[in-house]
C-alpha cells in the first residue's frame, strides 16, 4: 500500500499522467495497426501456416516495445532533466534527493515502460486468433477474420477512450479511429488489386 | 539557559530587525532541545509537490501537532511560503529534513517559540521608536 501510495505521489508531482496517457494511445494505435497491416499483408500473399504471421508479428511488436521503451524513455529523461535543471537554477539548491527528483526519474521509466508495453500489447492480442488457429481451435482463414476484427475494435475501443477523456461523443471519437483502419485495408486491397 | 539558549534568545529577539536569522547556526541549537513549540518559517518551494502535499508531510512528523502554510508569492517554476509549525516537541532538524525531500529549501526561521510554555512576541518602547 505504502508503494502504490508512492507512486501515486510521484504520477501527480511529475504530471506524467496526461503524457503517459498520449502515449498509451498513440502507440497501441501503431501496435494495432502494424499487426493489421501485416495480418492483411498475410492474407493477399494466401498464407497456409500461421507461424508466419505469428513469429512476424511478434517479431514487430517486440521491435515496437524496444524501441518505445528506448525512444521514450531516453526522450523523457533529457526532457525532464533540463526540466529539473531549470528549477534547480530557480530553487539554487540540488533537488536530485528530493520527491521532485526522484518523480521526475519514475516518469522517464513509466513513460518508457507505457510507450514499450502498449504497442506490444496490441500487437499481441490482434496475433491471439493465430495462437488459438495455431493449436487447431479454428482454421487460419477464421484467424485472419478474428485477427482483423480485433486490430479494428482495439481501434475502435482507443477512440472511444479518446472521446471519454476529452468528454465528446465517444462513438464519434471510436468511428473516427476505426475509419483509419479501414483505410489502411482498402488502399492494401486497391493496390494489390492494381 | 547554557550558552546556546543564549544565542537563541538573542537571534528570536532580533529576527525583525535583523530581517533573516541564518537558519544554519540556529538548526545546530534547535535540534538539540526539541523543546520547540512554535516555528516560522519562510520556505522556497517547487509549484511540484503542493501545499497541500507539503503540509500533509510535515503534519506526519514527530512531535508535530499542526501546521499552517501560506503561499504569499508565486514566481514562474518556484513559491514561497511562510509554514507555521506547531507541537510539543518539534525537531528542527526532522522538519529541514522533510522540506528537503520534498524538494523545499528554508530561506530562514522567522519565529520560534520553544519551553515549557508558547511565549508571544512582545512590543516594547524600543520597538516603537524604533518604528518612528
Amino acid at each position: 500500500m505504502k508503494l502504490l501510495e508512492k507512486i501515486r505521489n510521484y504520477i501527480k508531482i511529475s504530471e506524467v499522467a496526461p503524457i503517459s496517457r498520449r502515449y498509451f494511445i498513440m502507440n497501441a494505435f501503431d501496435g494495432a495497426t502494424t499487426i493489421l497491416g501485416i495480418v492483411v499483408g498475410a492474407y493477399a500473399a494466401g498464407i497456409t501456416n500461421e507461424f508466419w504471421v505469428i513469429w512476424s508479428g511478434l517479431g514487430a511488436a517486440l521491435a515496437m516495445g524496444l524501441s518505445g521503451f528506448a525512444g521514450a524513455y531516453m526522450t523523457e529523461e533529457a526532457e525532464r532533466a533540463k526540466k529539473l535543471n531549470s528549477l534547480e537554477k530557480s530553487m539554487l539548491t540540488e533537488l536530485k534527493n528530493s520527491v521532485v527528483g526522484k518523480a521526475s526519474r519514475f516518469a522517464s521509466l513509466l513513460a518508457g515502460i507505457i510507450d514499450g508495453m502498449s504497442p506490444a500489447l496490441a500487437a499481441v492480442v490482434c496475433l491471439a486468433p493465430f495462437f488459438l488457429s495455431a493449436f487447431g481451435s479454428f482454421s487460419i482463414n477464421f484467424a485472419i477474420q478474428l485477427s482483423v476484427a480485433t486490430a479494428l475494435a482495439i481501434m475502435f475501443l482507443l477512440g472511444v477512450f479518446l472521446g471519454r477523456i476529452s468528454s465528446r461523443n465517444m462513438f464519434f471519437h471510436g468511428v473516427k479511429m476505426l475509419f483509419v483502419g479501414l483505410v489502411l485495408m482498402l488502399i492494401f486491397l486497391v493496390l494489390k488489386a492494381i | 539557559m547554557d550558552k546556546n539558549g543564549q544565542i537563541l534568545v538573542v537571534a528570536t529577539k532580533n529576527w525583525k530587525s535583523r530581517g533573516i536569522v541564518k537558519y544554519k547556526a540556529l538548526g545546530n541549537i534547535l535540534s538539540r532541545s526539541k523543546m520547540i513549540r512554535r516555528l516560522v518559517l519562510d520556505v522556497l518551494k517547487p509549484h511540484n509537490p503542493s501545499v497541500v502535499e507539503l503540509s500533509e508531510a510535515l503534519s506526519h512528523l514527530e512531535g508535530v501537532e499542526g501546521v499552517n502554510i501560506i503561499i504569499y508569492e508565486i514566481d514562474q517554476k518556484v513559491e514561497n511560503a511562510k509554514v507555521v509549525i506547531a507541537g510539543s516537541s518539534i525537531d528542527f532538524e526532522n522538519i529541514k529534513k522533510k522540506l528537503e525531500e520534498m524538494g523545499a529549501t528554508i530561506h530562514s526561521v522567522d519565529e520560534v517559540a520553544a519551553g515549557k510554555r508558547i511565549v508571544e512576541e512582545v512590543r516594547t518602547p524600543q520597538d516603537i521608536s524604533a518604528r518612528m
